[in-house]
């Protein structure tokens, strides 16, 4: 059986490695989430056959940075191989923001860093986030941003001249934009700068199936799994790679090996 | 497991470049997912001649039992445009099984009972269900209206995780408020409305062609709910909610 016919048959293949690229953890008001607890978070999570998931802190989206920080890798010393960690870089705190990225950048959790201009209430494009280009460049980190097209500050169309000056860092696309348009962004910054990658999650909104995107950007290899756990189900972003019509390479290369492949934590 | 997809369309929608579009081709991606029946809308009719549009579905779902129609409706504002109440009985009388769908963003109209009148009571009395999208809607009209008319049955579509105090507090409050599947992306969101709101209140829906149906199947199979709530959900309240009086 292939990998859709094995899950349509309430089976699980036992060989089917994945890696969550984006999740977060802690709390967010902003609406009812029902976890009980980063343990309930991880057992469900291993439920549905993802390993790992690589997060960044709420409190650190939420405004606290270095407390948000130092909890993140205080879990990613709990969950060791379970749980990663992006630090967040807050905009309005470049000095620590990066101190907090020289602090954690040799943790065995480290895996990138995360940021979100909307939450940051900062452009893009503003200086606060010349620093982290900057150093994300020399040191060849990922940076993972949210994007989404209809929100001024992180419309990924702001990355075209961010990517033309910064070429060694990698650039994951987080929720590709979010609408029909924000793909369409995005389709472009993959075929024109090589260190661009497409987390998906966010395609309710985008009109675009998942072997369209495939098509649109000429195979998988830019594409790696994301679910936006705990704000979102990972079954959603995790369903429509499995039952999709893709080739059984294409959903593992999706899921694991690509992310693997930029990500020396994850071996290829 | 049996699929009953309560919020499909089919048609080209504005400047999208959609993966699919005819009718046969959503028809044949819902059959190859297992989906037995749609409730199927013409996309057209949120931007054209809603009275054609209905048309052209009707023409089309006949005699196919895999298409239950979603007719877009018009409010009586306008004689010229809205059915008159012997054609909205006659279709309701006419037709199989049957929904309706509302527009309010693309036909600038609200969902009240003074902006619906006559054509709401029509709708009540036969036990409709009306599809309308979570966000084209002010949850304070719904609620007001919810309040005037109890029986009315309106199914939520496309509903927003950041709306889901209100929503729930909403169908907790009021009977006949149902919600579709298909944006339930919420952490464990069907556990969630299944514990809070019941089963009975949740259909399967797609968003087919805008979006893959693969993500709701698949929450849905893995889903930790009992097999008489996935039943619930999958197709039995399509059943019970299709169903209804003629004149």
């Amino acid at each position: 059986m292939n990998i859709r016919e094995c899950y349509l048959n309430g089976i699980r293949p036992d060989d089917l490695k994945i890696v969550d690229a984006h999740a977060h953890i802690g709390h967010s008001a902003g609406c009812h989430i029902p976890l009980e607890s980063t343990e309930e978070g991880i057992r469900r999570m291993e439920s549905l056959g993802i390993s790992a998931m690589c997060a960044s802190h709420l409190t650190a989206l939420g405004g606290d940075v270095e407390a948000g920080n130092k909890m993140l890798f205080e879990l990613c010393d709990k969950y060791p191989g379970k749980v990663y960690g992006h630090v967040f870089y807050d905009p309005r705190c470049p000095e620590i923001s990066i101190g907090d990225i020289e602090k954690y950048k040799n943790h065995p959790g480290f895996v990138g860093i995360k940021i979100h201009p909307r939450e940051s209430f900062t452009y893009l494009s503003d200086d606060g986030y010349r620093p982290l280009w900057e150093y994300a460049d020399a040191n060849k980190l990922i940076v993972t941003s949210h994007t989404w097209e209809t929100e001024p500050m992180n419309d990924p169309a702001l990355f075209f001249d961010i990517c033309n000056k910064y070429s060694n860092m990698i650039v994951i696309l987080a929720h590709c934009g979010g609408t029909y348009l924000g793909y369409e962004t995005c389709y472009r910054l993959v075929k024109e700068f090589p260190n661009v990658y497409l987390d998906l999650n966010g395609f309710i909104y985008c009109c675009q199936w998942i072997e369209q995107v495939v098509e649109r950007i000429n195979g998988v290899d830019r594409i790696v799994f994301g679910t936006d756990q705990f704000f979102n189900d990972p079954r959603i972003s995790l369903g429509r790679v499995v039952l999709s019509t893709l080739s059984d390479d294409e959903k593992r290369r999706i899921l694991y090996y690509n992310y693997a492949s930029i990500c020396d934590k994850f071996a290829v | 497991m049996i699929l009953k997809d309560i919020h499909a369309s089919y048609g080209r929608y504005g400047n999208s470049n959609m993966y699919i579009s005819t009718l046969d081709e959503v028809l044949e991606h819902q059959r190859s997912n297992g989906i037995v029946q749609s409730a199927v809308v013409n996309n057209l009719s949120a931007k054209a001649d809603v009275r054609e549009c209905n048309d052209q579905l009707l023409k089309e779902s006949s005699n196919r039992s895999e298409i239950v129609p979603a007719l877009s409706l018009f409010p009586p504002s306008f004689s010229a445009e809205s059915y008159t109440k012997n054609e909205l009985a006659s279709i309701i009388d006419n037709t199989g099984n049957l929904f309706f769908k509302l527009f309010p963003k693309e036909h600038h109209i609200l969902l009240t009972s003074w902006q619906f009148g006559w054509m709401i009571d029509m709708i009540e009395e036969s036990n409709c269900s009306i599809l309308v999208a979570l966000d084209d809607i002010d949850l304070r009209d719904l609620a007001q209206i919810k309040a005037e008319r109890p029986e009315l049955r309106i199914i939520i579509t496309d509903t927003t995780q950041w709306k889901n105090r209100i929503l729930t507090q909403l169908i907790k409050t009021y009977d006949n408020i149902y919600i579709d599947t298909c944006n339930v992306i919420e952490y464990f969101g069907i556990e969630l409305y299944c514990k809070e709101i019941g089963s009975e209140k949740i259909l399967f829906g797609s968003n087919t062609p805008f979006k893959e149906p693969y993500d709701g199947i698949f929450t849905l199979m893995m889903a930790d709910i009992s097999n008489e709530e996935k039943e619930n959900i999958a197709y039995r309240n399509f059943d019970r909610l299709a169903a209804r009086r003629r004149f």
